[in-house]
């Protein structure tokens, strides 16, 4: 829902040179920044405005420095369960009165617990601005957290946790983690650890937790629209005007160590099709080659659906993705009802990209798809949205989401295939399929051989 | 259900500027005049025209970006199906991202794709099959001549066949990897009867690994023909220009000598009424499903605005069904949904809940319909919500062209474009006795297939029994 254009992406770079050698001129990338205006109220509230003209549409979002990463085991849950009451009921907006507002309106306003960040948003057509803004900071700065709220979302987050099962897919990535994260590691929590919590949190434990929000660093709030960046500042200024919050410090995130013994999780269950997850390090958000990697994740992708599906039809789904935070995660998903040899052909796709010196026009090309992509997931003005805040928590700036194209531009050969040499050289793998069609020599075989490729 | 073959791959927003230099020097072949036979609407956003060759051609001009949608649909899918072709008409529409006269086979394809910067997919479902792409516009005639050598020449060669026979099996194990799949399966057979492979787009396993090519071409001839299909062109271009375009480029596909359009009698739920229950393994929570037979867009057209706005003011968050079987807790969700299709229609209610409270909640579903005729069960203040709730999703749908032209592809296929021209105005017009007309006519004391779906360890524990096996054949 609150879908939108791509119009100011793409009228922001009115004009590109031929070829990926120079993807997007100078001076579109200028414009594009200076649609956005970055404000800091004496509260220290970050405010990012983008202006999208004629849209008709607006979003906002509210960044906040928390998630699970900064809780500690026993706590972790918190975050996702109490961002996800907030836009229940608020002060000045009763349940009752609030839910007239969204369904009069058809707004969309949500507050989601992240691992490292968490926020909440809300769109809306501009033309309700006035009558939303209220409500949303409300939501935001002052959550009723009713007690039957509170209560039956936590039935229904301990409903939902309990489905991800289910979906052998998505369980995968469960499976995994439970060998990829060790105990007390920021990033783990897995569905047992996370039901386990849930049984023994309060609504009380909520209520601290929100109110230490409150009195955490000042949020980032990014704002995409059409209306005048006055009227939109004037409205927030009253809203998040004061805030007494401090900065703290963060939390120390290390990759987690390789154990060579322990690279298969398997969840027995006899489907027809296996799902496979594998997992290893990448590099995080504001590492050096954080670019380069983000290119070389895309010619994974394309070059794992070359083999492993258009060439040797062993898997109707596969792909590589990366997750990109203080510390980076890489992951491969495939489905195939015959898993060694998807194995193999996996590890063909690895040594390529560790022995292959692409040439210029494949790697232009790759760059030209990856920027497509990339800019593709910021359509939405929700989506642009959440693309400056992304940038913004990791850089304290929205400038290297404009500059991507350029940095892009420097990203080399000998780059990608030193970045491949780098991250792909220990996997770990989580399985949902029959525990005896499934050979563990086959993994560590499969470790083995990537490990080697030079 | 959809089923939706590929992925989203590579496509247009930066590569239109480089697109846009290579255009210009290049130097296109003349462009035909071409008049083909306008076709009145109202609906600005829009307009149709028919090709010599029948085939509909539907504009979406939108200047704000430089990027095209083509889309190609076809009136067909699992209602153009006989028992034993079922599923094929799917792996066709896989066929179609392989190779075909120009493009000898998938690699060139693909290397195509990636040259135009083309976004692409496709997906098949009961009544309509889509192939889409976004691209730079700038590159929109290759992008017609990149559609028309893929819909119109294919190789349907052996050995793809054999290729992409594999990956679709695969997609259809992984349907079948999914606990609910089974009850999916029974549903549709107790709703349709012995037309339940007319409703099913994935098809049965045993058909896809017998296909053979002569029934892909069966199927091509039948269905994926200019007479039965229409091409949306959505975004940047010249709209004086674009029908000269599409004549130079499609104009030589042809309709078979004799072709027809394949018939296609409705068929109406519910074949065998039933409250069943199903255990799988590996279900944590429980469900319930209720399903009625709800109105065919064609025949029972003026009922399909009221089913839509029952099933909106059922999700009010103010309303008395919200209030009732949502926010009390009773359920974690609950709702209603009515699935817009020509030949067939159903209506369903559906709830997630713990196990102990299934039976209970499916009885009270069931005793809660005939509440929904009653004055006051729904406000006036509801009904106006959920009406101006459609007007403002249109509003965000227009927004978006490239969404907006697949979605009016899908329309044209089950509705006809008029039925959507006129929608937001016909939905304005309805009235709350019409919604209590609606449940009156198709709801109230009407026959249904109700399912609860658990784990063994839950049925047991609640006093449940599985009772689905027997209750009818189910082909697989």
């Amino acid at each position: 829902m609150k879908k939108t254009l791509l119009v100011s992406l793409l009228v922001a770079m009115p004009a590109v040179a031929s070829g990926a050698a120079n993807l997007v001129k100078k001076e579109s990338v200028e414009a594009q920044k200076k649609s956005t205006t970055k404000v800091v109220l004496d509260s220290g509230v970050t405010v990012i405005l983008r202006r999208v003209p004629d849209s008709g549409i607006t979003s906002i979002a509210v960044g906040f420095d928390s998630g699970s990463a900064q809780l500690p085991a026993g706590r972790k849950v918190l975050s996702d369960w109490a961002m996800s009451v907030m836009a229940r009921a608020a002060k000045g907006f009763p349940k009752a009165k609030l839910n007239a507002l969204t369904e009069r309106y058809s707004i969309a306003m949500g507050c989601d617990g992240g691992i490292e960040f968490s926020n909440c948003a809300m769109t809306s057509l501009s033309s309700y601005w006035k009558e939303a803004f209220p409500a949303f900071a409300a939501v935001v700065k002052q959550p009723a957290f009713d007690a039957t709220d509170v209560k039956i979302q936590k039935e229904r987050m301990v409903a939902s946790f309990k489905a991800m099962s289910e979906n052998p897919g998505s369980w995968s990535n469960d499976v995994v983690n439970r060998i990829y994260y060790p105990a007390g590691h920021p990033y783990r929590l897995l569905r047992d650890e996370a039901l386990g919590e849930l049984g023994k949190l309060t609504r009380d434990d909520i209520i601290t937790y929100h109110k230490s929000l409150m009195a955490g660093p000042p949020p980032v709030i990014v704002v995409v629209s059409d209306m005048e960046d006055n009227v939109v500042l004037a409205d927030i200024r009253r809203a998040f005007g004061s805030w007494s919050g401090k900065r703290r410090d963060g939390v120390t995130v290390e990759n987690p160590a390789f154990d060579p013994a322990n690279i298969l999780s398997i969840e027995d269950r006899d489907i027809p099709t296996a799902y496979m997850r594998f997992k290893f390090p990448a590099i995080g958000a504001a590492g050096k080659d954080s670019v380069a990697s983000r290119l070389v994740f895309e010619v994974f992708n394309e070059e794992l659906w070359d083999e492993v599906r258009t060439r040797k039809s062993l898997s109707y789904g596969v792909g590589a993705a990366q997750v990109q935070m203080r510390k980076g995660i890489g992951s491969i998903s495939v489905s195939t009802s015959k898993p060694q040899e998807t194995l193999e052909a996996i590890a063909n796709v690895i040594q390529k990209m560790k022995r292959k010196s692409f040439t210029q026009a494949e790697l232009d090309r790759f760059k030209v798809v990856f920027s497509t992509s990339y800019f593709l997931t910021q359509e939405t003005h929700g989506g642009i949205a959440g693309a400056l805040l992304g940038t913004y928590n990791y850089y304290g700036s929205t400038d290297p989401l404009y500059d991507l194209p350029a940095d892009l531009e420097r990203v080399t050969i000998e780059d990608v295939q030193r970045i491949s040499q780098e991250l792909f050289k220990q996997m770990r793998v989580g399985v949902v399929y029959a525990k005896a069609k499934f050979n563990p020599a086959w993994m560590t075989a499969f470790n083995d051989k990537i490990k080697s490729a030079k | 259900m959809t089923v939706t073959t590929m992925r989203v791959a590579l496509s247009g927003a930066l590569t239109f500027f480089s697109a846009l230099a290579l255009a210009k020097s290049a130097s296109p072949a003349p462009v035909p005049r071409a008049n083909p036979q306008v076709i009145e609407n109202g609906d600005p956003s829009f307009s149709v025209s028919k090709m010599r060759n029948g085939l509909e051609l539907v504009m979406v001009p939108s200047a704000k970006v430089p990027l095209a949608t083509i889309v190609v649909a076809a009136k067909a899918g699992a209602m153009t199906e006989t028992l034993d072709i079922n599923g094929l008409t799917h792996l066709w529409e896989h066929m179609f991202f392989k190779g075909n006269k120009r493009l000898p086979n998938q690699e060139a394809f693909m290397n195509r794709v990636r040259e135009l910067g083309i976004m692409f997919n496709g997906d098949t479902s009961a009544e309509v099959v889509r192939y889409y792409f976004t691209l730079p516009s700038a590159y929109l005639e290759e992008g017609l001549q990149f559609m028309s050598d893929a819909i119109a020449t294919p190789l349907l060669e052996q050995s793809e066949l054999e290729k992409e026979r594999r990956v679709v099996l695969d997609e259809y194990d992984r349907d079948a990897s999914s606990p609910s799949f089974d009850r999916y399966n029974l549903t549709r057979v107790l709703t349709y009867g012995p037309n339940e492979y007319r409703r099913d787009a994935l098809g049965k396993r045993q058909v896809i690994e017998t296909a053979t090519r002569d029934q892909l071409l069966r199927i091509k001839s039948e269905v994926f023909t200019p007479g039965n299909c229409a091409l949306f062109v959505g975004g940047d271009f010249d709209r004086a220009m674009l029908p000269g375009l599409v004549e130079k480029h499609f104009g030589s596909w042809a309709n078979p000598a004799g072709w027809k359009p394949v018939a296609r009698p409705g068929i109406k739920g519910i074949h065998k009424p039933a409250d069943f229950v199903m255990t799988r393994k590996d279900v944590e929570n429980s469900d319930v499903q209720i399903t009625f037979a709800g109105p065919r867009a064609i025949i029972d057209q003026k009922d399909t605005y009221p089913a839509d706005l029952l099933s909106r003011m059922l999700s009010h968050k103010n309303g008395r069904f919200y209030k009732k079987f949502v926010d009390s807790g009773l359920t974690f969700s609950a709702g209603a949904g009515y699935y817009t299709q020509a030949d067939a229609g159903d209506f369903s209610i559906f709830a997630s809940m713990q196990p102990a409270k299934a039976k209970e909640v499916r009885d009270m579903l069931l005793k809660e319909i005939a509440e929904w005729r009653r004055p006051g069960y729904f406000t006036r203040e509801q009904l106006e919500d959920a009406k101006r709730g459609f007007q403002i999703e249109r509003k965000f749908e227009l927004n978006k062209i490239s969404e907006y032209t697949k979605s009016l592809a899908f329309w044209w296929a089950i509705t006809g474009l008029d039925y959507y021209s006129g929608y937001l105005d016909r939905l304005q017009a309805t009235r709350m006795s019409d919604v209590q007309g609606f449940v009156s006519r198709w709801l109230v004391k009407k026959p249904y297939v109700s399912s609860i779906f658990m784990s063994p360890e839950s049925a047991g524990k609640v006093g449940l029994v599985d009772n689905s096996a027997g209750l009818a054949e189910v082909r697989k």
